[in-house]
């Protein structure tokens, strides 16, 4: 067997399971484009700027990782979701820090997780908060936490961490245990994501576009009070 | 403490299950929720009726892959039409905002009845624009641009949505999609209100149907929509007199304060059954006023009763001032009936001169059938928060003459009574529906309203629109031709402003065969037309 006979063979090994993994994954892939679809709102309403560029790459990656999850590929559907978030506090912490981003794009920066999940200076940080939505400051750290916790999750799979290895069989093949964590890392995310963006955007947002988001926000933001108060009183 | 939830806004869908408590009443309302009916659900401010339909959307959800109905939930909260006076732009709004919900709902089911932006496609997809994108698209173009004038026969008409929402039924196997409009009315003025209703109606095919709470007393469904005919009708009323109300209500609490809250409430349950009466089986009320309550002793609730239902109650009766621009007055006069008038009289119905109480106790009032239109104006939006509740027309009173009852929030009423929690068990327990005060067709009371100016605004708009109808000729008005000929030629009144300035004595004065009856029923016609403006 050639090299690449044994590519070819590995292949058709996952295209053969793909059928029935994309049953069992079904709400991972409708979790998943609803997500897709609802950040691609979002980044029709945020003004145009170069650093939306990571904001599009998040979606990408995103949908990287929904495609890697329905090959049982789950490494690197953690691996991508967790991509899919750095971009995405990536993108917003460079909405106010020109300087970093053009530091960024000439590769002389590092995108670092620490940095722009920070509670002082962060995405989520009380200065974010102090800046862009002040009612939120009972809210800030709790997301902080979540996304924290989240972003260590799905970096347990990119480190390799012992539990993450699939050893009792063979290596590719549906694993119910692997689809629940994903989807519950989806729909998490989704919740951060949704955060995130209207702690950032929220506010500045005129009545047409608070409209083309109230579906989205709603769906995972309703019981933030705070946000809930503002598409209200914006009627 | 654990958290509390009195707005359902606030509970994310999987907590429904562990929350909800359901009797027959709401097992009944869930059942038609989950239905193919169109419906209307009927209820004052926080009665549940959010609750319920969320509850039914998330069952419907649960349930997609084997039942196959699509639940799609409204609620038109940041709307940008709401305030437009084009009513064509706002049925256009309302359309195009559904199916955007639609499109939303179905993705969430991963189906897909519009293109995705294609991030890691190469093929483009937005070539291939689907039927209902197109449908959407012309609908947001037509009110986008308020003050241009659109082609209405460029936009595809309400049958061709339901065809393409059958189709996407049919396409998809899916047996329904069901629309829920939560609050829709309530935020809309009165001719939006209409134009809603004769939608809700019309949007409708063996795959489609749609479901719509609103409030008591503020809803215009307008003269096309039949209630009847056009849809189900539900209440979600709660009486304090049906067996299982205690139980039911404590259970709803149980499931939501903390296990000290709970020792609390079980050390003390008489004392608490007070609270859970005077809430009036008004869910957000018993939680509310709960989750105030540092401790259960008489003087606690004693004072929590006097606190929120002599005050706070009414505070929200009071913004409905602010909502509907023109209401003060009636605002005003309501609640002055209700505290001067109707309380005392029940208070003394109810207890003997030595503070005893009657062997017979009452919570209820009658007004005639008759009675002049702001009025039943001023009670209608009583009925809005709660304070009072209609329980039936066509109710015979003394002599035989006919009218309409109500009830009075019994924590309203228990909070002008002497030593509430103390004389509260033997009321309740003495209730009969029959046992009324009565209010005839020319109660001495109304004269405060009648006589009133009812227009207080300073809003130039709204004045100069009300100058407008007052401006209208009498024949505009619901009355017979007979009674408009009357006015016009014989008392030479032309407009409605002309009417509205004359008296009732006056016309029986000025027109022959025009007594009582008919003076009544003209004046409540021209205050009808203005009253429906102010409404709004």
């Amino acid at each position: 067997m050639t090299a690449e006979e044994y590519i070819k063979k590995i292949n058709e090994q996952i295209q053969g399971i793909f059928d029935s993994s994309l049953d069992q994954n079904k709400d991972v892939i409708n979790n998943g484009i609803d997500f897709s679809k609802s950040l691609q709102t979002w980044l029709e309403i945020i003004p145009e700027d170069n650093y939306k560029i990571l904001l599009t790459n998040s979606i990408q990656s995103l949908e990287l990782s929904i495609i890697s999850q329905t090959y049982c590929l789950y490494r690197n559907a953690f691996s991508s979701l967790r991509l899919s978030m750095e971009m995405l506090f990536g993108g917003v912490f460079f909405s106010t820090a020109t300087l970093d981003f053009i530091e960024w794009t000439k590769s002389s920066r590092d995108l670092n997780w620490s940095t722009i999940n920070d509670l002082n200076n962060g995405v989520l940080s009380h200065r974010f908060c102090n800046a862009f939505f002040l009612e939120l400051k009972d809210k800030n750290e709790e997301y902080y936490t979540k996304a924290k916790e989240l972003y260590r999750d799905l970096s347990e799979y990119v480190h390799g961490n012992h539990h993450t290895w699939i050893t009792e069989s063979e290596a590719l093949k549906i694993e119910e245990k692997e689809i629940i964590l994903f989807n519950k890392s989806l729909k998490s995310f989704f919740e951060i994501a949704n955060f995130v963006l209207c702690l950032r955007y929220l506010k500045t947002l005129k009545q047409s576009q608070l409209e083309q988001v109230e579906p989205i926000v709603m769906q995972t933001l309703n019981h933030v009070e705070p946000i809930l108060q503002h598409l209200t009183s914006s009627k | 403490m654990a958290e509390i939830y009195y707005r359902t806004e606030n509970i994310r869908p999987d907590e429904l299950p562990n929350i909800i408590v359901k009797s027959q009443l709401e097992n009944e309302i869930i059942e038609s929720l989950k239905s193919n009916a169109n419906l209307i659900l009927e209820g004052s401010r926080g009665t549940g009726k959010s609750f319920l339909m969320k509850y039914a959307c998330y069952q419907l959800e649960q349930n997609f892959e084997t039942e196959k109905i699509l639940p799609v939930y409204i609620t038109f909260m940041a709307s940008t039409l709401i305030h437009t006076t084009d009513t064509f732009q706002f049925r256009n709004w309302m359309i195009a905002r559904s199916l955007r919900e639609l499109i939303k709902s179905s993705l969430k089911r991963g189906l897909v009845f519009s293109n995705y932006a294609s991030t890691l496609l190469n093929t483009e997809t937005n070539s291939e624009t689907s039927s209902l994108d197109n449908i959407i698209k012309a609908y947001e173009d037509s009110y986008k641009n308020p003050g241009t004038v659109i082609d209405a026969t460029s936009l595809p008409e309400l049958n061709d949505i339901i065809d393409a929402l059958n189709d996407i039924c049919e396409q998809n196997q899916i047996k329904g999609i069901y629309f829920f409009f939560d609050e829709a009315a309530h935020i809309f003025r009165p001719e939006q209100q209409r134009q809603f209703f004769t939608l809700f109606r019309d949007f409708r095919s063996p795959y489609v149907s749609s479901k719509a709470a609103v409030y008591p007393g503020v809803t215009h469904f307008g003269d096309t929509f039949e209630g009847i005919h056009d849809s189900v009708f539900k209440k979600l009323d709660r009486n304090i007199l049906d067996p299982g109300y205690l139980s039911f209500m404590t259970e709803m609490v149980e499931k939501q304060v903390d296990q000290g809250k709970l020792t609390m409430i079980n050390q003390n349950k008489e004392l608490y059954n007070t609270a859970i009466f005077c809430s009036n089986g008004n869910p957000r009320i018993l939680l509310k006023t709960t989750q105030g309550l540092q401790r259960i002793s008489s003087s606690e609730i004693d004072t929590l009763i006097r606190n929120f239902y002599r005050n706070e109650i009414w505070a929200e009766h009071t913004l409905l001032g602010d909502k509907f621009k023109g209401h003060k007055v009636l605002i005003d006069w309501g609640r002055k009936f209700l505290e001067d008038t109707v309380i005392p009289s029940l208070i003394k119905k109810n207890f003997n001169e030595d503070g005893t109480i009657r062997t017979e106790t009452s919570i209820y009032f009658w007004i005639h059938k008759d009675s002049p239109i702001q009025i039943r104006e001023a009670l209608r939006l009583l009925t809005y928060t709660g304070i009072i509740r209609k329980i039936d027309d066509g109710v015979k009173g003394t002599r035989s003459l006919i009218g309409t009852r109500y009830e009075v929030n019994y924590g309203v009423f228990l909070s002008q009574v002497n030593n509430p929690t103390r004389n509260s068990r033997e009321l309740i327990a003495k209730l009969q529906i029959n046992n009324f005060s009565e209010y005839g067709q020319n109660h001495a009371i109304y004269s405060d309203l009648i006589d009133k100016n009812i227009i207080l605004e300073n809003d130039e708009m709204l004045v100069a629109s009300i100058n407008n109808i007052l401006d209208k000729s009498i024949s505009n008005l619901d009355l017979s031709d007979w009674q408009k000929n009357k006015l016009i030629n014989d008392a030479g009144l032309l407009t409605i402003n002309d009417l509205i300035n004359t008296s009732e004595q006056d016309l029986i004065n000025k027109l022959e065969q025009v007594g009582v009856k008919r003076s009544r029923q003209m004046k409540n016609a021209a205050y009808a037309e203005l009253l429906e403006y102010i409404s709004g």
